[in-house]
């Protein structure tokens, strides 16, 4: 009966609209980078062949793009964008770069602000401050944050030359923990897939959130910094160079890639 | 002290001088030296060398048995062994030539010495001035006033640049109001703009280049307010090795990161330099260009090369390899490399292929569910696009598969795109029943070469869609 019912329903549908279904396209976006003259530009392309659009925000710190939403701290300022770079909130914040950590579904945010210790939440329309105990944070050094659900913030601390992620509840509910990552190392971005990423001698290192992990080969620069450019994708920045790299973090088809250069 | 010293030669007996006449050379012009000699200005960790030149201008054979100096700040660099026998002077030789050295230390002022060449004394005068060091790029060594810059061999038609830094190692700042070069075959100096006023412990870099139009000796010098440097290289006419344009894959295809090199045939004997030039040609009709295919470092399409003496591999844009991508559309990459003496050209070619599918995703909506998959069409004929949606159990619905002809939309949207073959195509369809029913879309895109299939891409649901009211519980799917 269930059956009947169904292609009587589809027999309709399409008789009225097969004729004028047509497709919507656009060129891919994969994400925002942020280029050697601190700008925050659109990257476009399929993986391996990537084009810069123009810049969103300028004077960059540090930034980071869910594939929905771009948040941006500049020395003053923290402001979030949408996927097509239009700016939908700033406030104030305190010099200094800024760690983000996205919600699963990318719409939602922290932004960690180390200078100043204090958490601010993306709520999807303003930046609220959040009343969090970070106090046992100051004993170590935060390097990456994450927003593994709306009541709780991650925040991955280096302690002691050890690697540790701590959870702080977000509300009155459940109790803070804090449990260690060894072999893991700094620099290193938490994805909100729950993939952490950081790097080793011989490359790029994945860890999955069942703690399988997978190796990309690479020949990385000495000096560098991880930031999320995308749902499935991060940017490593050479800090003493021009040159930057996207890492395809997708599983089964994790990827290494030299992105163009901007400023030239 | 100099009043001192010239006192003394005045006291010395008229005969004793009349035998031996001391000249200062400068480049071919002789002048006779009289009791005082000043050989000019140097700054401390400079020499400055002064050429004497001793003639017997007597009528009888004289033997040069003394000569000596004394006083601060000079030395005698070179002389003949002693004793020398000069000849009544009939040409060059029956003379001596002395290099007298002023080498101040770090005191600023006035310096004298006493020369003695037999019974003949000479005051020597020089002055010490606190000056701007010269030093090469990379290297902290200061170049003393006089000291010489060899550019090495260059081939003819190229050139090679070598950095400067004028370098205050003082405790207060200086003005260096000149700096020049001068000589065929040098130029520069670039990257300096004068007046340098140059705080205490800072430097200012500037550049010179030599480019060889022979394959002869070339000699120039660079002044630096009142000090200068010699400057020397070697026009080689000799040509640089043959040179091949080699790429890290030599498979063709689009979206794909490759690279190239330049490998010489033999060590190269001189250094050179020239560019390496990417074109592109696309083979899609209308279609001139391709932005994405592009150098991933430095100018898009222009490289600079260049070649030092002992390479076996050219360095492009200061790297062994030079990174590029390949773009989204079908046509030939052609690489031109531009040296003295050839250019070479290499290309690949990236043939017309399927659509290639990046990503997919499909997403249940309340009332719709939406497939998007972005990719590439690298002969920008895509046209028919096919969707069969399947339930929960993997069994195809009912209505069986949608076609839709987009020939018209890709079209369009390939005419206008700034960003090659490469598209995010979004297909709505309106549902009448639960979208939480469908599990999984298949897509197809066909254009002039295949068909690409997306297979059973699993339906997500929306984070933010509402959630789909219960009464749905059927999925019947159509296209808009």
């Amino acid at each position: 009966m269930r059956l009947t019912a169904l292609i009587a329903v589809i027999g309709t549908f399409c008789a009225l609209t097969c004729v004028s279904a047509q497709p919507t396209l656009a060129p891919p976006q994969m994400g925002f980078v942020q280029d050697s003259g601190r700008s925050v530009r659109p990257a476009y392309g399929v993986a391996g062949n990537f084009v810069l659009g123009p810049p969103i925000a300028e004077g960059v710190v540090t930034h980071a793009f869910s594939g929905s939403l771009e948040l941006v701290k500049t020395t003053s300022s923290l402001a979030a964008f949408n996927s097509q770079g239009k700016l939908l909130a700033s406030v104030n914040a305190s010099a200094g770069p800024a760690l983000f950590g996205f919600s699963p579904d990318g719409t939602m945010a922290l932004a960690y602000l180390p200078s100043s210790n204090t958490l601010l939440e993306w709520s999807g329309s303003a930046f609220v401050p959040l009343s969090l105990d970070l106090d046992q944070l100051a004993a170590g050094s935060v390097l990456a944050i994450a927003f593994p659900s709306q009541s709780e913030a991650s925040f991955i601390v280096e302690r002691n030359g050890d690697i540790w992620e701590s959870a702080l509840p977000l509300g009155n509910a459940g109790a803070a923990s804090e449990i260690a990552l060894p072999g893991v190392h700094a620099p290193l971005l938490a994805l909100p897939s729950g993939d952490l990423l950081y790097t080793n001698s011989t490359g790029i290192v994945i860890q999955r959130p069942d703690a399988s992990q997978v190796h990309i080969l690479a020949s990385l620069p000495a000096s560098l910094s991880l930031h999320q450019m995308g749902a499935d994708w991060v940017e490593l920045m050479d800090l003493k160079s021009f040159a930057r790299f996207a890492i395809r973090a997708t599983a089964g088809r994790e990827a290494f890639y030299r992105l163009p250069e901007s400023s030239r | 002290m100099i009043t001192r010293v010239l006192l003394f030669a005045c006291l010395l007996p008229l005969s004793a001088l009349a035998q031996l006449q001391v000249f200062e050379v400068t480049g071919t012009t002789e002048t006779a030296v009289g009791a005082l000699l000043n050989v000019g200005t140097a700054s401390p960790g400079d020499t400055l060398v002064t050429h004497l030149r001793v003639r017997n201008i007597g009528s009888g054979p004289v033997s040069l048995s003394q000569l000596s100096i004394s006083g601060e700040g000079f030395t005698i660099a070179s002389a003949p062994s002693l004793p020398y026998v000069l000849s009544p002077y009939a040409g060059p030789s029956s003379e001596a030539d002395i290099d007298i050295d002023f080498a101040p230390a770090t005191i600023t002022g006035s310096f004298s010495a006493f020369l003695a060449v037999n019974s003949l004394s000479i005051v020597l005068e020089g002055t010490s001035v606190e000056s701007v060091g010269v030093t090469l790029a990379g290297s902290t060594a200061s170049l003393a006033a006089g000291s010489v810059v060899n550019f090495g061999s260059v081939a003819v038609g190229a050139s090679q640049t070598q950095g400067f830094l004028l370098v205050n190692s003082g405790s207060s700042s200086i003005t260096v109001a000149t700096v020049t070069v001068s000589g065929t075959g040098f130029s520069g100096p670039t990257g300096l703009t004068l007046p340098a006023q140059i705080p205490a412990g800072q430097s200012v870099p500037f550049q010179v280049k030599f480019t060889p139009q022979a394959g002869t000796p070339y000699q120039g010098t660079l002044t630096v307010d009142n000090r200068t440097f010699g400057l020397t290289g070697q026009g080689l006419d000799q040509p640089l090795p043959s040179a091949s344009i080699v790429f890290a894959s030599t498979i063709g295809a689009s979206a794909q990161q490759n690279s190239v090199s330049i490998t010489l045939a033999s060590a190269s004997q001189v250094s050179g330099n020239g560019t390496l030039v990417l074109t592109f040609q696309p083979s899609v009709a209308g279609v001139t260009d391709d932005a994405a295919i592009q150098f991933l470092s430095g100018p898009l399409r222009k490289a600079t090369v260049s070649i030092a003496v002992g390479d076996t591999t050219a360095t492009i844009g200061g790297m062994s390899s030079m990174p590029f991508q390949t773009g989204t559309t079908a046509g030939t990459i052609t690489f031109t490399l531009t040296l003295p003496n050839s250019t070479p050209t290499a290309s690949l070619t990236i043939p017309p292929a399927p659509i290639s599918i990046d990503t997919a995703t499909a997403v249940a909506l309340l009332g719709s569910v939406n497939v998007a998959f972005s990719g590439f069409d690298n002969t920008y004929s895509a046209s028919e696009l096919a969707f069969t949606f399947y339930d929960l159990k993997g069994k195809p619905l009912s209505q069986g598969v949608i076609d839709v002809n987009a020939t018209t939309t890709f079209q369009q949207y390939f005419s206008t795109t700034q960003y090659g073959g490469s598209f995010q195509l979004l297909a709505e369809f309106p549902v009448a029943g639960d979208t939480s029913q469908i599990g999984s879309v298949t897509a197809q895109i066909t254009n002039s070469l295949a068909t690409t299939t997306a297979t059973q891409i699993p339906v997500g649901a929306s984070p933010t869609a509402p959630v789909a009211p219960l009464f749905f519980k059927d999925a019947a799917i159509e296209r808009r």
